[in-house]
């Protein structure tokens, strides 16, 4: 099930928001949130649902052996290594298994027929999160969970499950233990997840929408120059929007029913290099391999050598995380080879402006998005072309100039929401209704409407995106 | 201040808090509990023209595979389905919401011009006329034609309005006739097996829109291959018309702003057509006589057909054609409807420019007959199809304005027939037609004793209830005698899986 859908708004979320408010102690709590997290997991499939209680449960044995282990005095890490080793394999098989055979026919010829393996959905978020806490189990960062359920209800957690943030154990299993609602964090998660459900209904949408249909299969060939610029931005847009806003929910969520996620965003269109960047993208998954990768196989405090190999596994894994397919580790090492730039060559905040390095970073951004889009090769090469006008097109034609006058309003607003100026206002706003009675109340109204706001234009947006209509009667 | 006032601020505070929290819940308990209205839920769409998504039928593979809780369009011009999709397109509140969302969607941008667009693009039209093989070459392109109908495909309620022809009344007051009684052993009522046929691409400038035509190297070379084989068959039994009818872009719009659009040249694309065509096919090349006309109202704005006009003209082509003298249209008696908001309408998804710009429909009623016998699958509760006595140019007054090119010919029904009584000697003419050969089959009864027209996107169908030993066209020829065959389709459609099997 998708956040973006009115059955899971209506239904699904109402649903466990007043059961997680009615249902008396912890434990109780605990059952029902797991309930309904498989529920949701199960809409995908209920096919899929075996390969999350195995692997969960690969994990679960393995963090118990390794605490058995280390208190008869052991490392553990042999039984460490094989809970890696399966839960990475299981990853491997349902993830690459076609990726690596098809290189393989590539090459060799065999094998003739290229199984199709489906991916279950998720199963790269829920595959590092049980890494994350089983390596932190043998590493004393965090408890070992005894009780599989409770563990499970880690992993499946309807509000992460399948679309991060990726997070860590030790971070929520105080709140799955002892969490408590607050009225304030109720408050801040409705807006919370009212914003990220816009942002995703209405703005990720419309960005996505425009995007497709000037990057399109059969279109981009003739796209002109501003106009496969113009789908570039868009995609660009649409990838931050999409991505943060289901963050956004899910840490929403979390505060409406007492579970305290970690910011996974910190405005990434805004840095000032591409260092920069990957301290605001995705923040769980760069910590995630910062952590269990970069800084295990020495970090920076180590040879030059050695330091732009590590970076190398780094980015190149993160590019096959994102996908099987050339094209995503073409982009991890894309970022991989602007990051030795920055870090060995060029110095950027020693010899640039910070205005240009922000352009300029957003700039790299945006051409790593159009590698990130397309995994058909010859695609991504019209696309490339295209941006620097050898499809030969004209700069500009009609249709991707009616597109984007159409938008041209929405677009604005969509720019400005992926910068911290939203933030700003509403801080400013925070502080004036101190300064006195009247603004106070203005500002408790706003605080009430706002997110009523949010939740009706997302309404009309996803039963608007139901809109299908056909030249002859269909009934 | 803020020190002293620090509790009461608080209090405040957590005042706000609460009712921010009941205002958030009571929406969503309040959304949820109409949702729940199973009887509010709407079945169908009468702007979009479809049936909704159904709450789909509970299997084991599809809980399994996760299809029955939601699932993407399985096949092209197909919906995506499940219960997620069925929660939302069916939702009680959706048409309120849908317009919402369109007002909100209209402060976009600047709206003046348009681009309605799905992604799609243009083939080149190559030169020249090329061998059978290199057409079969060309046709093997790729698959993209619209999906193949079930076997029995059932004619939609088409133009003749749903739910407004009660067993025995039409809207206009009339008495029909139920002829025959459907049979009982045909598939479930209302099942949708007719082919999805889901709007093109519109360009929409001083309020009003033009349909994009975009050459398709393989969908043309697949039309010309089948015209020929149909022209094999009918060889020495019928005389074979093609009449490929343009639409609106190609003949409304300058060059410079077709091209600019990325809009194929349908007159080039028409001829490339005709060219490899057997020399046996009269073709009936409307273009020049349309686009010489393009300063009237031979389009609709706010819907893709032609108008009666339009058709008029290409019915002047044709009689050169055949060699006949066209009737003047003063001598018609006309109706006429306003308000009309069509297709482009409902695929722009309302767009106000076009409301601003409502379109009349004016039918010409012809001189011989104005009667005709319909075979349609409306009021068949069991799924099969009734024949109706009706009218070619009908009365549709009080019609929802969506649906007034409805008053043509019974509007997209499998087969149809007229007998002209004012002429005697046995002539014969047999129509395959998408809509656009609704308005041209009135103009066309007055030089004929028999008119018989097909819809080809629902014929086989037909075929198949009517225990006929044939579903394609020239066993219909053989059966009826008939002399002419015109074959009337706009040449968006000449990929049509269903007209090219019907051309045997």
């Amino acid at each position: 099930m998708v956040f973006s859908s009115l059955f899971f708004v209506f239904v699904f979320f109402l649903a466990n928001i007043l059961t997680q408010a009615f249902v008396p102690d912890i434990k109780k709590k605990n059952i029902v949130m797991l309930c309904f997290s498989l529920v949701f997991y199960a809409w995908s499939g209920l096919r899929f649902v075996p390969l999350l209680l195995i692997m969960t449960f690969i994990c679960w044995v393995g963090a118990i052996e390794v605490i058995r282990a280390q208190a008869r005095g052991k490392s553990g890490k042999p039984i460490l290594a094989a809970a890696i080793v399966l839960v990475l394999l299981i990853l491997g098989i349902f993830k690459y298994t076609g990726f690596f055979l098809k290189n393989v026919q590539l090459l060799t010829g065999v094998p003739k027929e290229i199984p199709r393996i489906v991916m279950p959905i998720g199963i790269s978020f829920y595959t590092f999160q049980l890494l994350s806490y089983v390596i932190d189990v043998y590493r004393g960062d965090a408890e070992v969970q005894k009780k599989y359920w409770l563990l499970l209800l880690y992993a499946s957690l309807f509000h992460q499950c399948i679309a991060g943030p990726i997070v860590r154990y030790r971070d929520v299993y105080e709140d799955i233990l002892h969490r408590k609602v607050k009225l304030s964090e109720v408050s801040r998660g409705i807006t919370r997840f009212t914003v990220g459900l816009a942002k995703k209904a209405i703005l990720a949408n419309g960005c996505s929408k425009v995007a497709d249909t000037l990057l399109a299969a059969g279109v981009i060939e003739t796209t002109s120059v501003l106009g496969v610029w113009l789908g570039a931005i868009c995609y660009t847009l649409f990838i931050y929007l999409d991505f943060s806003a289901y963050s956004d929910m899910a840490i929403g969520m979390g505060l409406m029913t007492g579970f305290h996620y970690k910011e996974n965003f910190n405005y990434p269109y805004t840095a000032d290099s591409i260092t920069d960047f990957w301290r605001r993208w995705h923040i769980s998954l760069s910590t995630f391999f910062r952590d269990y990768v970069y800084i295990p196989l020495g970090g920076n405090r180590c040879s030059k050598a050695r330091h732009i190999f590590n970076m190398f596994v780094v980015w190149g894994l993160t590019g096959m995380w994102h996908g099987a397919s050339w094209n995503f580790i073409l982009w991890g090492l894309y970022y991989f080879v602007f990051l030795v730039l920055e870090k060995y060559v060029i110095h950027p905040e020693q010899r640039i402006v910070k205005p240009l390095r922000r352009v300029l970073t957003l700039l790299v951004v945006v051409i790593g998005w159009v590698l990130f889009r397309f995994s058909d090769m010859g695609m991504l090469g019209t696309a490339l072309k295209g941006m620097v006008g050898l499809n030969g097109n004209a700069f500009h034609t009609a249709p991707s100039w009616i597109i984007f006058q159409n938008n041209v309003w929405f677009l604005l607003f969509a720019c400005v929401s992926v910068t911290p100026l939203g933030t700003h206002i509403a801080n400013a706003m925070r502080n004036l209704s101190r300064k006195s009675a009247a603004w106070f109340w203005t500002y408790g109204v706003w605080d009430i409407l706002h997110p009523l706001i949010l939740l009706v234009l997302s309404t009309m947006a996803l039963a608007g995106a139901s809109y299908n209509p056909f030249l002859y009667f269909q009934f | 201040m803020a020190n002293n006032d620090a509790p009461n601020i608080r209090k405040n505070k957590g005042t706000i808090a609460v009712i921010k929290e009941l205002v958030f819940l009571g929406f969503l308990i309040l959304v949820s509990v109409i949702g729940l209205m199973w009887f509010l839920r709407p079945k169908t769409s009468e702007v979009e023209k479809r049936k909704l998504t159904k709450f789909p039928t509970l299997t084991l593979k599809g809980v399994w595979d996760g299809s029955f809780f939601f699932h993407e369009a399985k096949a092209e011009g197909e919906l995506p389905g499940g219960v997620n999709t069925w929660y939302a397109d069916t939702y009680p509140l959706r048409e309120l919401l849908i317009q919402g969302d369109q007002a909100v969607k209209s402060l976009y941008g600047k709206q003046g011009e348009q681009l309605i667009s799905s992604g799609q693009s243009a083939d080149e039209i190559p030169d020249g006329s090329l061998t059978p093989e290199q057409l079969a070459a060309l046709a093997g392109l790729d698959d993209s034609t619209e999906p193949e109908p079930a076997e029995t495909g059932q004619a939609p309620s088409g133009e003749v309005p749903s739910g407004e022809v009660p067993s025995g009344q039409t809207p206009g007051g009339d008495q029909t006739e139920p002829v025959t009684e459907a049979p009982t052993d045909v598939q479930g009522a209302g099942d949708v097996t007719a082919p999805a046929e889901k709007a093109g691409d519109i360009y929409i400038t001083n309020n009003c829109g033009y349909g994009i035509y975009y050459f398709s190297q393989s969908n043309s070379a697949k039309y010309v291959l089948a015209m020929n084989t149909l022209a094999e068959s009918l060889k020495g039994k019928a005389n074979l018309y093609c009449m490929l009818c343009p639409i609106s872009a190609g003949i409304m719009l300058s060059d410079s702003v077709r091209e600019s659009i990325g809009a194929s040249d349908e007159n080039e694309a028409m001829n490339w057509m005709y060219q490899q065509m057997d020399p046996s096919v009269k073709t009936v090349a409307v273009y020049n006589n349309l686009k010489s006309h393009n300063n009237e109202y031979i389009f609709f704005h706010t819907d893709h057909h032609w108008t009666a006009l339009g058709a008029y003209y290409a019915y002047l082509q044709f009689c050169t054609e055949k060699g006949i003298t066209p009737h003047e249209l003063s001598s018609f008696e006309t109706m006429t409807f306003s308000n009309f908001l069509g297709t482009f309408y409902s695929r722009s998804n309302r767009s106000p420019k076009l409301a601003a710009n409502p379109d009349t429909v004016t039918a010409y009623i012809p001189n011989g007959t104005n009667d005709m016998t319909m075979y349609t699958s409306y009021g068949s509760k069991n799924g099969g199809y009734t024949e109706y006595k009706w009218r070619i140019v009908n009365d549709v007054s009080g019609y929802p304005n969506s649906e007034l090119y409805g008053t043509f010919a019974g509007g997209d029904q499998p087969y149809n027939y007229a007998h002209n009584p004012e002429i005697t000697d046995g002539s014969s003419v047999l129509v395959v037609k998408d809509s656009y050969g609704n308005a041209f089959i009135p103009f066309l009864i007055d030089h004929y004793e028999h008119i018989y027209w097909i819809d080809y996107r629902y014929f086989k169908g037909w075929c198949s209830w009517a225990g006929k030993p044939y579903s394609w066209i020239s066993g219909l020829v053989n059966e009826k005698g008939i002399q002419d065959v015109i074959i009337c389709n706009n040449i968006d459609f000449v990929g049509s899986e269903n007209l090219l099997g019907l051309m045997k």
